[in-house]
């Protein structure tokens, strides 16, 4: 239910996945706080794509969340035009390292909380954004990753964000 | 636009999702990240 899911929700091609069984390798690597029941992991990029209407094309590339990948980070987002960072209300905490990764890079981004049936619901859009440190201008949605229309709302978020602060000489 | 994206998905291992859609204007390469962690089984 997060980029993998995203990607295949919405792509108009049979997406590439490269989903693995977690094994016992990781055990002492990926954290498995709160998501006891996972199964499996990216171990390389998800890609998908995906027509909006005017044109747009966007093609889609899942990356890994896992710190061990940083190093292929650029490559991965080398003609990227933004990114759309998924975040899971249960840890919050677990996305700082990837929203300084995407600030670092200097990519624009929106923000998508994935919702889950068992995520907490008390927290407003207001104390979301300050728990994430965003930036006023910075979008953040929620959706539901496994729901195409929800997907995509959220990625017309991005979209919309994009086109909003392209440069000037693009305009 | 869409130059640097192409060069890096024509080479993609993706079969006929590498072509572009005949209405295409604008190609557009999106990262889509998180951390890791939060999926579950299907």
């Amino acid at each position: 239910m997060g980029k993998t899911t995203l990607i295949g929700s919405v792509s108009e091609i049979r997406p590439l996945h490269t989903e693995e069984q977690l094994t016992e390798a990781s055990a002492q690597v990926d954290d498995l706080a709160g998501v006891r029941d996972k199964s499996t992991t990216t171990v390389a990029i998800d890609f998908g794509r995906i027509s909006l209407p005017g044109g747009i094309v966007l093609y889609l590339f899942g990356t890994p969340g896992q710190e061990r990948f940083r190093p292929l980070w650029d490559d991965i987002a080398y003609g990227a035009l933004g990114a759309l960072v998924l975040v899971d209300a249960r840890r919050i905490d677990a996305s700082f390292d990837v929203l300084g990764l995407v600030e670092e890079t200097g990519l624009p981004y929106a923000v998508a909380f994935n919702t889950f049936p068992d995520a907490p619901r008390h927290h407003t859009p207001e104390q979301l954004r300050a728990a994430l440190d965003l930036e006023p201008a910075t979008p953040m949605v929620t959706c539901d990753a496994r729901e195409p229309n929800s997907s995509i709302d959220a990625l017309l978020a991005l979209v919309q964000h994009l086109i909003d602060h392209r440069p000037a000489e693009h305009r | 636009m869409a130059s640097a994206t192409s060069s890096t998905v024509d080479t993609a291992a993706v079969g006929d999702g590498i072509h572009l859609p005949d209405t295409a204007r604008d190609l557009v390469k999106i990262l889509v990240t998180g951390p890791f962690g939060w999926a579950r089984p299907p």
